[in-house]
């Protein structure tokens, strides 16, 4: 605990995780035993019984201590207890039958390959690498895609990821390495395509794993893998991307580059920028180095044709390098670094989409110390005037700098993960909120198209009040089952609440019991600020299909007032307000709050 | 030791045995999984076996390369949710009271011990009052250490849910807890203003 009485993340952790060693397990049955024992020979796949039918018989039962009797009670002689069983066991082939029928719907709905099966269509993401670390020898890496437009996940698949990741240019796959493996992940689905062992291909000095970094060909045929171990040498691999299997592999380079590789447009060389030294040129078709370019880099970043690639040097100077013709063709100083050991320093680096804008994070945290504090700048490209700058008032510790698919660009914050958008404009809180509950680390971020099913377009109209939102939630009904949605915030920052603005969850729920009279109802629940005056919630419908109501079914309102009050259960500096909101079976809803001067608007869809 | 693929493979042209393995190998997980959710030792012992049971008869449609564990521990998991909502009783895990009022190393003075033994307490009764999304994500991934993609998949709902359940769950816990470890200060205080 705090001073304040305030319980921090790790105390609660180890709260939660303490109780969780003192629950009274009743000591495990032995199945297994049973199952051996229970003399079952099953069939094979096309034809086999029903494990429901064997338990009928009464010679299932075991006499091995511990072990459990498949549906049969403790055998104690009882007549009743006798014939319950036999009835108990004809009903529970009939239930099982049920059961499996059951899950066979459960496992035909819950298919994430026949939800996404038969898409070629193209989507717009975030690809962003984090790792979890719940405890000492336990860490695990995940690579998690988000739609670029709705920040909602599309999926997440844990990989074994140290290295970095690449898309092809058809966006079908990603390309992901690890410590141990290279991975081709299919980026419809999330699935694992094909996974090699590394062990064989990466340059291994001291027989300590190294790193290996994957990146394509222009036309998609060819993986160039990277690998070092020291960081003072380094080797290429040319790979099959269809198989993974190893075509070439070049002789090992004495230079100390910085892993990652950029390939020319024309597929004729490989850039390696080599840190504060030089820009190693490989020519594809000899795999053998050509002149390096003489430049200093610290950051790099190429166009989306790839035909440039501006190098970054830690004097500040910022060169372009025509890909193709494998030169330097402009130089020019872009930032004013003082000399010597002063700092800021550069941080990161990346070229808007649109190849307009040029954005440098700096910053300043050795001179004074781990503040992580990032100034951004923005430059024009060609002429490198500077266009924006902008320094966040709060420490962010960003986890990498990436455009986005509007020409503007993504910043993701390390521990939380919650996003910014930086443009000529300013920054912008696009205050999404990927922490799992446990210590989620965000390495890197990376635009890119892959070829996912996009998600289902609004079918919401566009009316003044919503003409900025996106939507945001969509809630479906159907199988009478409880759907819960996200947490979804309102100018909320990241999980803590800053006690001024409202904080919103919804929860839908639709057991047959909330379904009365063609109404669904939304539990909604408000974080609202210690204002003197109410918030005022207020529901409207946007299409003709759809109304949404606050109240119980004798007195529906279009608004409702919350006010801060006395007792109420608090969150920090907040109170926890609940209402319950009506809506009609399906169409376009939106919920405006409103408090002080501020209104904000939340538009979803439902669907029946 | 062989390793699942393998004796998935098996079991599904009828080797019995291979089956049994693998039972082995997660009847321990998969029954403290259902007991988390019925709260009753010869529930969960029932839950698991129609878990498993329906498992076995699901193995030719189960996704070789697919992780099992999460596979088995979401049928079990719904059939231990079927049998808590058919038994409409409500879920109290027992916890080691006694035990845990004698284990608290790190307050050593008598008054330190009463505190952290009180929270300890009450965080057992808060937890058997959370709803059963949250608590099953709380408790799957605390007691049990699964994996918050393992939980997603168990539950059929995305990551994203289970880490907002778990943020939600970790966020109630602690209101709760503050607001009642706040409330006899303000009783004090209001005693000794009084």
């Amino acid at each position: 605990m705090t001073n304040h009485g305030r319980l921090s993340d790790n105390d609660l952790d180890a709260l939660i995780r303490g109780l969780g060693e003192h629950v009274d397990y009743p000591p495990t049955p032995d199945f297994a035993v049973s199952w051996r024992s229970s003399g079952i020979q099953a069939e094979s796949t096309m034809g086999r019984r029903s494990r429901a039918t064997n338990l009928a018989a009464p010679e299932t039962t075991t006499s091995e201590p511990g072990a459990t009797q498949w549906l049969e009670p403790a055998q104690q002689g009882s007549e009743w207890r006798q014939a319950a069983r036999l009835i108990v066991a004809g009903i529970a082939a009939l239930v099982v039958g049920v059961l499996i029928v059951l899950v066979l719907r459960e496992m035909r709905s819950s298919s994430p390959e026949i939800d996404r099966a038969g898409s070629s269509e193209l989507r717009e993401v975030f690809i962003s690498t984090f790792s979890t670390s719940t405890g000492a020898n336990e860490s695990f890496s995940f690579l998690l895609v988000r739609d670029a437009r709705s920040l909602k996940e599309v999926f997440t698949v844990e990989v074994d990821l140290g290295g970095w990741f690449t898309v092809s240019p058809d966006g079908a796959h990603i390309y992901a390495s690890g410590d141990h493996y290279l991975s081709a992940i299919d980026s419809a689905t999330g699935g694992t395509v094909w996974e090699k062992p590394l062990a064989d291909r990466r340059l291994r000095e001291f027989g300590i794993p190294g790193l290996a970094t994957p990146a394509m060909s222009p036309d998609g045929t060819r993986l160039y893998l990277y690998s070092t171990e020291s960081g003072f040498s380094y080797r290429i691999e040319e790979l099959d991307a269809a198989t993974g299997e190893p075509l070439r592999t070049s002789d090992v380079f004495d230079h100390q580059c910085n892993s990652r590789i950029y390939p020319s447009p024309d597929g004729k060389a490989l850039y390696l920028p080599c840190h504060n030294d030089s820009v190693d040129v490989i020519d594809i078709e000899t795999l053998q180095p050509q002149p390096p370019l003489d430049l200093e880099p610290v950051e790099v970043a190429q166009t989306v044709s790839g035909h440039a690639l501006y190098v970054l040097s830690s004097d500040g100077e910022i060169a372009t390098i025509d890909t193709n013709a494998q030169q330097v063709v402009a130089r020019a100083q872009l930032l004013d670094l003082p000399a010597g050991d002063a700092f800021p320093i550069i941080a990161y680096m990346a070229l808007s989409n649109d190849d307009a804008t040029l954005a440098v994070a700096l910053t300043d945290d050795v001179v004074r110390g781990p503040t992580f504090t990032y100034e951004y700048r923005l430059y024009e490209v060609g002429s490198w005037q500077e266009v924006g700058r902008v320094s966040p008032g709060s420490p962010i510790v960003a986890g990498g700098l990436t455009p986005d698919h509007t020409g503007g660009f993504l910043i993701v914050e390390q521990d939380e993960g919650a996003a910014l958008r930086l443009d000529r404009d300013g920054l912008e809180s696009l205050v999404y909120d990927l922490d799992d509950g446990r210590d989620a680390n965000y390495q890197r971020t990376v635009a890119a198209t892959i070829a996912a099913a996009a998600e289902a377009d609004a079918s919401c109209p566009v009316t003044p009040q919503t003409a900025n939102q996106e939507i945001r939630e969509r809630y479906e009904f159907g199988d009478f089952r409880t759907v819960e949605v996200a947490d979804m915030y309102l100018n909320f920052w990241g999980t803590s609440y800053d006690g001024e603005s409202v904080g919103y969850t919804a929860m839908m729920s639709h057991p047959n019991g909330y379904e009365e009279g063609g109404w669904y109802y939304i539990t909604l629940q408000f974080v609202v600020p210690d204002l003197d005056r109410s918030v005022v919630v207020s529901g409207f419908r946007l299409d003709t299909a759809g109304d949404l109501r606050f109240g119980d079914s004798n007195n529906p309102a279009s608004s409702v007032e919350l006010w801060p009050s006395p007792g109420m259960e608090t969150i920090g500096l907040g109170a926890l307000r609940r209402t319950d909101a009506r809506v009609t079976g399906s169409g376009c809803f939106g919920i405006a709050v409103q408090w002080d001067d501020n209104d904000e608007t939340v538009v979803f869809e439902v669907v029946d | 030791m062989t390793n699942d693929a393998s004796l998935i493979e098996r079991a599904r042209f009828g080797d019995d045995d291979a089956f049994a393995d693998l039972v082995e190998r997660y009847q321990a997980l998969a029954f403290r999984a259902a007991y988390l959710i019925t709260g009753n030792a010869q529930e969960a012992e029932d839950a698991t076996q129609e878990g498993l049971i329906r498992a076995h008869a699901a193995l030719g449609r189960f996704r070789i390369g697919e992780p099992f564990r999460p596979w088995l521990l979401r049928i079990v998991t719904n059939a231990a949710r079927d049998r808590k909502r058919s038994s409409n009783r409500n879920m109290r895990l027992a916890m080691k009271l006694d035990q845990f009022e004698r284990q608290q190393p790190t307050n050593p003075s008598p008054e330190g011990e009463a505190v952290a033994a009180e929270r300890n307490a009450a965080v057992a009764g808060l937890l058997n009052e959370l709803p059963e999304s949250d608590r099953i994500v709380l408790t799957y991934r605390y007691f049990l250490d699964l994996r918050v993609t393992e939980i997603a998949a168990i539950l059929d709902v995305p990551p994203s849910t289970v880490r907002s359940r778990l943020l939600r769950a970790r966020n109630r816990l602690r209101t709760r807890l503050e607001t009642r470890e706040h409330k006899p200060a303000i009783d004090r205080d209001r005693k000794r203003d009084s």
